[in-house]
């Protein structure tokens, strides 16, 4: 049997979304479960996609990569083009909330290209929660214990993926305000979480760059990380599973999980 | 127990500086042959230029040595010698490996040991063909480098230490400094670079590591970069943080991939 048929997914919030309004035809934010009996710690996952849609390879196989070290994850299925500017980042956050409120000690963000953008801007733009909201999930902090950003578009200012910041800012692509706060690597501080970078240096579409700035500004403000730059395989190559070279960045990544205190 | 042949890198001549060298031994490599290998890799231990420190001699040739690669440790002047004498020893040590046959020669380096390495890979020449000593005559630029924990630049978050021991009263020409920040010296025709660093290294900021990845990419020299979040610096093989380990096994893979 096909467990797969069993998940039901888990809409993020009870009734409509924010930006709902704002962001037409569009399904509401849900998560995909993969979860596992006995994990202190899970992975919200982000698949790429520009910001236009989300990548099939970069979702289920890598929530079953994370269950195999014995931590739970969930797919997001956020919002994208056409949609307000804070739309994917408040799906993110409440992401987060939402798995915290089930109870596990330990929960991290992992994205893809703009995926990735949208884990380092969850990363670096996160919030306490409200104590006086009605909803108890928005009382939890939406800061993640860590996070995995994977060829990731870090920036919207230097060695930027254009499409990517076109499909999230629509006509505001040129606010300079909004570029800079979508631009991770200026918005990192000491309390920003510990983070697992990864990239390869061939990558014609997002640059390495990204992660290079980011790794820079990580290590400028303390914050733990771990990079790992692979010489071969270009963009959006998800587990890899064709460059072994590259394929090695999931036991890198399982290993980095039970470091930090994800697994069983 | 193997034998491990010494060999002098210029028998039967002086070694270029050694009249600003103190007395200090005619440099030499410690070889670790593999029978069959087509590729070796010339090993500079660390120690900011005042010593040759112990944990990257051996144990880092064992790796190679299980690796089917065949390694030559290099046993290069410090401190009291000219600037220009570690790196005349490691670019000699290249020829010399070269020589012996092999198809790919690359060169790996630990802290300052990473700074002689980074230095080669550099400020490498093609040899000169009119030269008497057959060695001279063939290249030095080594066919890819591995840089550990390097002290990469002299300009930019810089390790003063191995800075004062290679330049001396040199220490602050600016074109000195310049020509011994490899960040600023690479081009396209750079040799592939293998860069491993640890984020908690409190010696020599793993800046060092990122400013050369960065220039290698501009240049689009082909590199593979890890870092890890602890093993603080001087790592080697026996690492406080195990996982800081992973960079041997990382390591033969790629020079795997590079035919070695």
């Amino acid at each position: 049997m096909d467990l797969i048929l069993d998940r039901e997914t888990i809409s993020l919030w009870p009734g409509e979304a924010p930006y709902t309004a704002e962001s037409p035809d569009q399904r509401q934010p849900s998560l995909m479960p993969y979860p596992i009996e006995g994990a202190k710690g899970a992975v919200v996952v982000l698949p790429g996609g520009g910001y236009e849609m989300k990548a099939d390879h970069e979702g289920r196989a890598v929530a079953e990569m994370i269950n195999e070290a014995g931590v739970a994850a969930y797919v997001l299925d956020y919002r994208v083009k056409p949609c307000h500017y804070e739309a994917p980042l408040s799906d993110a956050k409440r992401a987060i909330r939402l798995v915290r409120s089930m109870g596990y000690e330990k929960v991290a963000i992992l994205g893809f290209s703009a995926g990735g953008h949208l884990c380092c801007a969850a990363a670096t733009l996160y919030d306490a929660g409200d104590p006086q909201a009605a909803d108890p999930v928005e009382r939890l902090s939406s800061r993640p214990d860590g996070f995995i950003s994977c060829y990731a578009v870090v920036s919207f200012t230097s060695f930027r993926h254009q499409g990517s910041v076109d499909a999230l800012l629509g006509d505001r692509k040129t606010d300079y305000a909004l570029l800079r706060r979508f631009s991770a690597e200026l918005n990192v501080t000491p309390d920003t979480p510990p983070a697992f970078i990864w990239h390869t240096a061939t990558d014609a579409g997002v640059p390495v760059e990204n992660s290079l700035n980011l790794a820079a500004a990580l290590s400028h403000a303390g914050v733990p990380f771990e990079l790992h730059v692979f010489p071969v395989g270009g963009h959006g190559l998800g587990l890899a599973p064709k460059v072994p070279q590259v394929a090695q960045w999931a036991g890198l990544c399982q290993k980095w999980l039970l470091s930090q205190g994800y697994g069983k | 127990m193997t034998e491990h042949r010494i060999i002098p890198l210029w028998p039967d001549q002086v070694a270029p500086y050694t009249e600003f060298s103190g007395g200090q031994a005619q440099p030499s490599v410690k070889e670790f042959a593999v029978s069959g290998a087509s590729g070796a890799m010339v090993i500079c231990p660390g120690g900011g230029y005042s010593c040759k420190v112990d944990h990257e001699k051996d144990n880092i040739a064992a790796i190679f040595t299980a690796a089917g690669i065949a390694s030559y440790i290099l046993d290069y002047r410090v401190r009291p010698c000219h600037p220009e004498t570690p790196l005349s020893d490691a670019k000699r040590a290249i020829r010399l490996a070269r020589s012996l046959g092999y198809e790919k020669v690359g060169i790996i380096g630990f802290s300052a040991g990473g700074h002689v390495c980074c230095s080669a890979a550099t400020l490498y020449d093609a040899g000169d063909p009119d030269a008497a000593d057959p060695v001279e005559r063939l290249s030095s630029r080594p066919d890819a480098f591995v840089s550990a924990y390097s002290v990469v630049s002299f300009t930019a978050f810089r390790h003063q230490g191995s800075l004062e021991n290679l330049l001396g009263e040199r220490r602050e020409d600016a074109a000195l400094l310049n020509r011994f920040s490899a960040e600023l010296n690479v081009t396209r025709d750079t040799p592939p670079g293998f860069i491993w660093h640890s984020r908690d290294d409190r010696l020599v900021p793993v800046e060092n590591s990122l400013l050369l990845a960065m220039a290698m990419s501009v240049k689009g020299v082909p590199f593979e970069l890890h870092i890890f979040p602890g093993g603080c610096h001087g790592a080697g093989v026996a690492s406080p943080d195990p996982r800081a380990e992973q960079w041997s096994e990382l390591c033969v893979t790629w020079l795997k991939g590079l035919g070695f």
